[in-house]
């Protein structure tokens, strides 16, 4: 008790802290846009770009370390799911499997990372799908 | 200014300084950017604590430029100045106040310095996705706040007077 009562304003002022921390996460989540379409970048190079509108499924084969592996093995690599709006990483040849384990995304500035094979899906608004399109 | 307290600042900036350097060894989260351990805050808030506000300020000065000298640029120098500027204002008011712990006190200038760099990080890359962060960094500053804080009351006390 007598911690409680020497530090009660330190610990007032953590808990308070910690509340805001909680309350401005909280208010970002609500105000995220729903997005219109995903980037597809590997190693900072753009890939793709696909409307969340279409219903897709895209293989990207890569190794580990971010090596093409070619037309031969469709298999390995990351497997891009588009439905109902959302994207998620179906499958993925690399061992942590983090990619999959992200989920599904839709809001704009939401990512989906496979650190192994450097591949990054963001989604991003239509106006900036315009301005990535050749 | 008395040679002993000259040659004194001069060591603690020498022990920021490679608190700076031994923090970049160990990053501790690799997907968000800017959360650091804060270990230069020992010396800043022992300083502050046992040699006064101004001793502070010019340890945590020096410290800035000479770590964007060494080991970045001119974009981790505005940051880093933001950083430590408005949180030495903020724990040297604090401590003025009176009322809080040394623990409060550096838990208040990590927000402080974090919040800082934020704003500089929005400002610089002309982007507000940066600010997503926010919650995320506020809240490894507390954690790390309470670190430093006890760690540097414990230093206050033991560390016998020079």
């Amino acid at each position: 008790m007598n911690f409680l009562k020497e530090y009660r304003k330190d610990l007032i002022l953590i808990l308070g802290l910690l509340i805001g921390a909680g309350l401005i996460a909280g208010v970002f989540a609500l105000a995220k846009k729903p997005g219109a379409y995903v980037r597809v970048e590997q190693g900072g190079k753009l890939l793709a770009i696909y409307a969340l509108n279409e219903d897709r499924r895209e293989v990207f084969p890569f190794a580990e370390g971010g090596d093409a592996l070619g037309e031969a093995s469709k298999d390995a690599g990351n497997v891009l799911v588009i439905e109902h709006g959302a994207v998620h990483m179906e499958e993925a040849s690399c061992p942590d499997k983090l990619c999959v384990r992200q989920g599904e995304k839709s809001k704009i500035g939401e990512t989906i990372v496979c650190l192994p094979h450097r591949l990054v899906v963001t989604v991003i608004s239509a106006q900036e799908a315009e301005e990535l399109q050749p | 200014m008395k040679a002993r307290k000259l040659v004194t600042e001069a060591m603690l900036c020498g022990l920021a300084l490679i608190l700076s350097y031994v923090e970049s060894l160990f990053p501790l989260a690799v997907s968000i950017p800017g959360i650091k351990m804060g270990l230069p805050n020992l010396v800043i808030v022992f300083a502050l604590y046992r040699m006064g506000a101004g001793s502070a300020l010019r340890i945590s000065l020096v410290r800035v430029v000479l770590v964007a000298l060494l080991f970045g640029n001119i974009y981790s120098f505005l940051y880093s100045a933001a950083g430590a500027l408005l949180s030495f204002g903020l724990m040297t008011l604090l401590k003025k106040a009176g009322i809080l712990h040394t623990a409060g006190v550096s838990v208040a200038g990590a927000v402080m310095h974090n919040t800082a760099q934020i704003g500089v990080a929005v400002l610089i890359l002309e982007t507000s996705e940066i600010i997503y962060y926010l919650p995320a960094l506020i809240i490894s500053a507390v954690i790390t706040g309470i670190l430093i804080g006890l760690v540097s009351a414990i230093l206050i006390e033991r560390i016998p007077r020079f």
